[in-house]
């Protein structure tokens, strides 16, 4: 498999007190693979996933290499001016937030706000987006999308509205999606449905994930690669189910032993939604 | 935010300067030889214009309503009365009629409808206190259709000069009353004058027309545009920008002295001043309780520098006063004992009073400071100007005076009620001056009468005035208005302090502005347009 | 909803009733006797005899709660009493000031909204630049002068010099500018600053990250948080309209609009009771309607609100 994203010696400054916040990380994303980025608050996992993104503070000044190969072209996504990187994002890169409930504008429709992504990204006329939306919500097992469509987010649930951004993010048909801690707010029957929207999108599209979260639990059924993150910079990188059996860094331990306990909650109930048997 | 208060302040100053560039520069001489209207700016707008009542401006007033005389020069002259007698006793006046006249709605102007306003007039006595006259009316005649004849109760002198007024002996048709009178309100205003009232717009506009029908010499111009203008700055630029062609204002009310000066210079307009028409003075209370000494009246006197007023106040436009009445006005030519400036004088007559000067440069008498206020209408700029100048003079002899200016009611409920101790007034001008104004002395709700109360002799003032306004014999009157004035001036109750001119300012190109004897009659029958 | 709607007009009667009392109370405590300042007004000389006539005619012997009583039972068909100055029925009066106070404060408006969004929206968008810096400066000068000096400055410039518009009166058309223009300059500052604010807010809510990360237009951005920002700058302009129709005054003086902040002021000082008292009652009317309309509208803009109610 090539690799889709190569993201070397990134350094992110701020440029007001030349404080450092993320220190030389490097890793690579895999065609159809999930890089997960595990550590704590504060730990810096978002803000490298913002740093390529080009969506960081105006004070924040990003150094390295982020090399992007998609279709036919390569970016380093650092130094392209903010027109290209508009194109990106959206398009080929997408990006799922965490606070899905405030992610939209609350005076607004969802289906509008959907349909618009499209308009601007796909050139589709509204028509033509809001099929699309319903079609993309369908695709997850959403109940009459029809309805959804019409709602203001403050009617729906925070897991809805999470999988409203995934589906957007699918209909897109990116080569990368950015998850930034998807299940954090939710509680374990949606996070169980949005883990397994994540691994269909995995299986049936194609789609590199780069799955950003504190949960350890999730993260190990989803990633085949793990970076852990702490203070800014990466402590430990390589693969999931090896680092997983055998942590090297003390902290990885830590983090380990720490939080694969909490999330005991969250593998029953994986235990009792899971049809296919699969089990960790 | 310091380059947004640098900005600032270079906005402002950017303003400034552009507002002190733009002051200067006159407008071009308009041509007007084709003008067959005139603009007419007026802080007030005309209102109710029924000629028996008060509630309009009486220069639109005089516009449509004639009388039987009309007070011209000084003297009494024909007006809708060609001629008349005055019986021996002075109790009947004949009043020969001009014939073929009619009022512009076609009704005709003769006795009857003259009664019939005579009768209105009467019949509405209470609104008509201020005036003697119609409480002297007897009875109303008809003797035929172009003769009628006013009876009187006394044998009253001043009967011709007071039918020749502004208001109220003015004749509206008899098709314009209202259950048989006019105090209900009339509706409709013909009268038979040059001009015809068309149109009316309440507090925006009046437009008046030219009587075609008109049964003495038409007016030159075809239409006055009656414009309401509240504030006197928009009318000065109003002026500046050819929408006003003419200004005119009795006291206070206009232009002031400032713009007047810089407008004369400026050579696109004429300005033009009247005779001198009422008397401007300040008022000392005989009764309040410092003043109430005429020694300190007296010394209140000698101490206003009225040269400082006249020349640096008032610009020299108007003619210093030392006596209340100018010798102009009908028995005032009197010799009266004048004061002129003299702060020596002024100190010797406090110390004789008691009043001795105090550590802190005021004076003083058995604990009490010499402090008293001058009371003034705050919306006439140029009153409390002169008031900080006799403030400056009274501090100079140690008297402390507060200057209180206050909005019109206020000011007039505490000249009711006597509650100050010196006061601006200002007499009624001609013709209204001497009889109307000294008759007037005689009504408490007047500052005059607060400011008389206190005199031995006010009792027997106002007998002789009631006196005066009946005496048939002129000597006899004539020596009794002596005696008032020269009371009165010895009193010290009044400080003179100028002789009130009306001013007007015209664009070039407007002839025939001129003054009637009253300050309140705008004679637009006369102007006419001529390059 | 309109449950609401209905308890607020209710509401409304009491309110009313409350206020026009009160005014009442206030206007009668004044010192001077409005028979007397009837008189005064037309010239006239006060005599004892006059003015006891003029209090009978005025009705000014009766108890008071007899006279409050009185005019508020014809208030409430309409008869505002007549004017103690022109003896003219103040009803009509009224009404015939308040169509151009309302159509000047309705330019005005306009003009305050069209500049206000305009400067709000490029200040609030170019945050912080010179752009913003200069256009919030030149606002707050523009605040800073005072009504009537502003007036007499933009007529003097406008009408005199550049002869663009007339100075005064209710001529042509665009007379209505000038003094629309002088009455706006007041509010254009606060109202900068409420959209500029607002917007700044919203600027950084977390939609705008995630627009951004679906590769939207900043435009498209932009219009989402514009329109959240104008929700809650629209309560604070709707109340702005009856601060609008009363705050009139100076400006009607100056530019010679007959409308009724002339009216009331020349009221105030004529001492004409039924004239203060319709006045301040049509304009406790206008606050206590706009306000319910205001709160209705923000109500209605939210979708949050607008099911609830």
């Amino acid at each position: 498999m090539s690799v889709l994203l190569e993201v070397r010696n990134l350094r992110v400054t701020d440029e007001r007190d030349q404080d450092e916040i993320i220190h030389d990380v490097s890793f690579a994303v895999a065609e159809n693979s999930c890089l997960g980025i595990v550590g704590e608050s504060g730990s810096g996992k978002s803000m490298i996933t913002r740093a390529l993104l080009g969506i960081t503070n105006p004070w924040l000044k990003s150094q390295g290499l982020a090399v992007f190969k998609s279709r036919n072209s390569e970016l380093d996504l650092l130094r392209e001016d903010e027109n290209t990187m508009r194109k990106i994002r959206g398009k080929q890169i997408a990006m799922i937030l965490q606070d899905a409930m405030s992610a939209f504008d609350p005076i607004a429709k969802i289906g509008d706000q959907m349909a618009e992504t499209f308009v601007e990204n796909k050139q589709l006329t509204k028509k033509q987006s809001l099929t699309l939306a319903k079609e993309a919500l369908g695709l997850i097992n959403i109940h009459d999308p029809e309805q959804v469509l019409k709602k203001y987010p403050h009617q729906l649930s925070g897991g809805m509205l999470q999988r409203c951004m995934i589906a957007t993010a699918l209909a897109m048909e990116p080569d990368l999606i950015v998850a930034d801690e998807p299940t954090t707010a939710l509680d374990s029957i949606n996070q169980g449905q949005v883990v397994e929207e994540f691994k269909m999108i995995r299986e049936k599209m194609g789609t590199a994930l780069i799955f950003i979260s504190h949960d350890l639990g999730v993260v190990k059924h989803l990633s085949d690669r793990l970076l852990v993150m702490k203070d800014g910079a990466a402590v430990e990188y390589g693969d999931a189910a090896d680092i997983f059996a055998n942590p090297q860094h003390a902290y990885t331990k830590y983090l380990i032993d720490t939080r694969m306990e909490l999330t005991e909650s969250f593998r029953k109930a994986m235990r009792k939604g899971d049809h296919n048997g699969q089990s960790t | 935010m310091k380059l947004k208060k640098g900005l600032a302040v270079l906005i402002t100053a950017v303003l400034c300067t552009s507002i002190l560039a733009g002051c200067s520069g006159a407008s071009a001489k308009t041509d007007v030889s084709t003008k067959e209207e005139l603009n007419y700016a007026c802080t007030k707008d005309i209102r109710d214009i029924n000629p028996h009542l008060y509630s309009g401006e009486m220069s639109a007033q005089n516009m449509v309503f004639e009388g039987l005389t009309k007070n011209e020069g000084g003297e009494v002259k024909p007006a809708l009365a060609e001629s008349w007698e005055i019986s021996a006793d002075g109790l009947e006046y004949t009043f020969h009629l001009r014939k073929g006249v009619t009022f512009t709605d076609g009704a005709a102007f003769n006795a009857a409808a003259v009664k019939l306003n005579m009768d209105a007039i009467v019949g509405n006595l209470e609104r008509h206190a201020w005036l003697d006259m119609v409480n002297e009316i007897k009875e109303n005649v008809v003797v035929d259709e172009h003769t009628f004849k006013l009876v009187l109760k006394h044998p009253y002198y001043p009967t011709l000069v007071e039918l020749g007024l502004t208001r109220p002996f003015r004749f509206i048709s008899p098709n314009c009353f209202v259950n048989g009178t006019t105090k209900e309100g009339v509706n409709g205003y013909v009268g038979t004058g040059p001009w015809v009232l068309s149109e009316h717009v309440d507090n925006q506009y009046a437009t008046f027309t030219q009587n075609e029908t008109y049964w003495g010499e038409k007016t030159k111009i075809k239409t006055i545009n009656w414009k309401v203008m509240p504030d006197p700055q928009t009318i000065l630029l109003a002026l500046q920008n050819g929408e006003v062609d003419l200004l005119f204002g009795a006291d206070g009310d206009q232009v002031d002295l400032d713009s007047y000066k810089k407008l004369e210079e400026e050579g696109a307009y004429k300005t033009y001043s009247s005779e001198p028409v009422a008397s401007r003075a300040i008022l000392i209370n005989s009764k309040a309780p410092i003043t109430k000494d005429i020694k300190v009246r007296e010394a209140i006197e000698y101490a206003v520098n009225k040269t400082n007023i006249i020349q640096g106040i008032l610009n020299g436009s108007e003619d210093q006063a030392d006596t209340l009445l100018s010798k102009d006005v009908p028995y005032c030519n009197i010799e009266l004992k004048t004061i002129t400036y003299n702060q020596e004088k002024t100190k010797q007559l406090l110390e004789e009073a008691g009043w001795k000067l105090g550590t802190d440069g005021v004076r003083e008498k058995d604990g009490q400071k010499c402090e008293i206020t001058l009371s003034y209408n705050s919306k006439n700029a140029q009153e409390g100007t002169i008031a900080t100048s006799i403030q400056a003079d009274l501090a100079a002899v140690g008297i402390k005076m507060n200057i209180l200016g206050e909005e019109k009611q206020a000011f007039l409920d505490r000249q009711k009620t006597g509650d100050f101790d010196l006061q601006y007034s200002l007499s009624w001008g001609t013709p209204y001056d001497p009889q109307s104004y000294v008759s007037s002395w005689r009504i408490p709700a007047h500052g005059d009468y607060q400011a008389q109360a206190g005199l031995e002799k006010k009792q027997w003032l106002d007998e002789t005035i009631t006196k005066i306004m009946t005496e048939s014999d002129e000597t006899k009157r004539a020596a009794m208005y002596k005696e008032v004035l020269t009371y009165i001036n010895d009193q010290f109750v009044y400080i003179p302090i100028s002789y009130s001119k009306t001013k007007a300012v015209a664009i070039t190109g407007l002839e025939g502005v001129t003054f009637n004897d009253s300050q309140y009659e705008i004679p637009f029958e006369k102007m006419y347009f001529s390059n | 909803m309109k449950n609401y709607i209905v308890k607020r007009l209710l509401w409304m009667i009491p309110i009313l009733i409350g206020i026009s009392f009160f005014a009442f109370v206030l206007i009668n405590l004044s010192p001077s006797d409005p028979a007397e300042v009837a008189i005064r007004v037309n010239e006239i000389t006060p005599t004892a005899e006059n003015i006891a006539q003029m209090r009978e005619q005025l009705g000014l012997d009766d108890p008071f709660m007899t006279r409050y009583l009185t005019w508020l039972s014809n208030a409430l068909q309409g008869d505002f009493g007549n004017s103690y100055a022109n003896n003219k029925p103040v009803g009509e009066e009224i009404a015939k000031a308040l169509p151009p106070t309302l159509y000047l404060a309705g330019v005005s408006l306009l003009i305050i909204v069209v500049v206000s969004v305009g400067a709000g929206v490029l200040c609030a968008v170019k945050e912080d630049s010179i752009t913003d810096k200069t256009m919030r400066a030149i606002v707050f000068v523009g605040t800073a002068i005072p009504g009537f000096w502003a007036g007499i400055l933009l007529m003097w410039l406008f009408a005199v010099k550049l002869k663009w518009l007339p100075t005064s009166g209710m001529t042509t058309p665009v007379a209505v500018l000038l003094p629309a223009v002088t009455l706006s300059l007041g509010y254009i500052a606060t109202y900068v600053r409420l959209i500029r604010n607002n917007m700044i807010h919203n600027k950084r809510e977390n939609y705008v990250l995630y627009g951004r990360v679906r590769g939207l237009k900043e435009q498209t951005i932009m219009k989402h948080v514009f329109k959240n920002s104008l929700q809650t700058s629209l309560t604070a302009l709707g109340m702005s309209i009856p601060k609008l129709i009363a705050g009139t005054v100076v400006i009607e003086n100056i530019f010679a609009w007959p409308g009724i902040g002339r009216l009331c002021v020349t009221a105030i000082f004529n001492r004409d009771f039924p004239m203060i008292q319709a006045y301040v009652l049509i304009m406790a009317v206008l606050f206590v309607f706009c306000n319910l309309l205001v709160d209705l509208g923000s109500v209605w803009i939210d979708p949050r609100r607008r099911k609830e109610a």
